[in-house]
């Protein structure tokens, strides 16, 4: 598709549909689901005790929150093919890194001690 | 033109925001903006893997350290930067609908979302200091102030791109036919929030 193509259809008016603002939608969801994880982690914050399982149950949840505001937020899901993969391996790294830390960080700590 | 309708597109935003014609293999806003991102996440990820070493080498401080820490604080941080960008991605889907007035309406929920962000961590600041939480105290809370206060100084500079794009649908310049600007301050905005959902569980939920 040309961007005239995309302009084209983006300067058709709505007259024609339903009010937008009037239902749940998919940016609605979105953010209902994001405040569900969020209020999650802070509960495990107030309560639960460090432990591997909980930092890959957080890592998980912040994979999760990222791909949704990658995906739905800043619309990358269709969009330029690299700028997509850059984004999402962003939230796929650093939770894997967050918790490897905490698996290794004997051996993290011996690896950059400068003796 | 074949799997994408007008009514697909129109769906944007209840359907599917993913079928947005507009940003189908394409940069969203332009490249310039996505240089930045990526400049600002790279310096960020600097600032992660400094925790992950800081981590291994003082367990005890990163273990008490989220303890003392204002939860609350954080996760209404937390709260009004997910919501800013919920509500610049509905500017963008009513811009692109001919709804400047919505636009314009949910960009200033942005930003009072963001200036609520400020207006709480300073709080939390100061809140800090009266717990003798300071940037000296040990290696977490120093490591905690450099990544808050950077990620700070990015939410207030990002809340006056927010005001230029309300300025700019206003004098017209942004609408249905023309928002590749405002899309590259959406995406800015949304990075400013997806650096958050790093920083929030590694100072306030890990231990």
């Amino acid at each position: 598709m040309s961007a005239a193509e995309s302009k084209t259809i983006a300067g058709q008016g709505g007259e024609s549909l339903p009010p937008a603002k009037k239902r749940w939608n998919k940016l609605d969801i979105t953010w209902a689901v994001l405040m569900v994880v969020t209020l999650l982690n802070a509960f495990v914050a107030e309560t639960a005790d460090p432990h591997l399982l909980i930092t890959f149950v957080i890592c998980l949840s912040i994979a999760y929150k990222g791909r949704l505001v990658i995906d739905n937020f800043m619309e990358l899901y269709n969009a330029n093919k690299t700028i997509r993969s850059f984004m999402r391996s962003y939230f796929y790294v650093f939770p894997v890194l967050i918790f490897l830390a905490d698996v290794f960080s004997a051996q993290i700590a011996w690896f950059t001690t400068i003796n | 033109m074949s799997a994408i309708t007008t009514d697909v597109f129109y769906l944007n935003g209840r359907g599917s925001v993913a079928q947005e014609p507009e940003s189908l293999r394409r940069i969203p806003g332009n490249r310039a903006v996505w240089v930045g991102i990526f400049a600002e996440l790279t310096e960020f990820a600097m600032f992660f893997i400094i925790y992950f070493i800081a981590k291994a080498h003082y367990p005890q401080e990163f273990e008490q350290g989220p303890l003392k820490l204002n939860t609350l604080a954080g996760t209404l941080n937390t709260v009004a930067l997910i919501s800013s960008s919920y509500f610049v991605a509905k500017a963008m889907f009513a811009i692109r609908q001919n709804r400047p007035r919505d636009s314009v309406r949910w960009l200033w929920g942005a930003l009072l979302a963001g200036l609520a962000y400020l207006a709480i961590k300073t709080w939390e600041y100061q809140w800090n200091v009266s717990m003798g939480i300071h940037s000296d105290t040990n290696s977490f809370y120093t490591l905690y102030y450099y990544m808050t206060f950077n990620h700070l100084l990015h939410v207030g500079w990002a809340s006056g791109t927010l005001l230029w794009a309300i300025f700019r649908v206003k004098q017209g310049v942004y609408n249905a036919e023309n928002h590749s600007g405002m899309m590259a301050i959406a995406c800015y905005w949304h990075m400013v929030d997806l650096a958050w959902i790093i920083i929030f569980p590694l100072l306030y939920v890990l231990r």
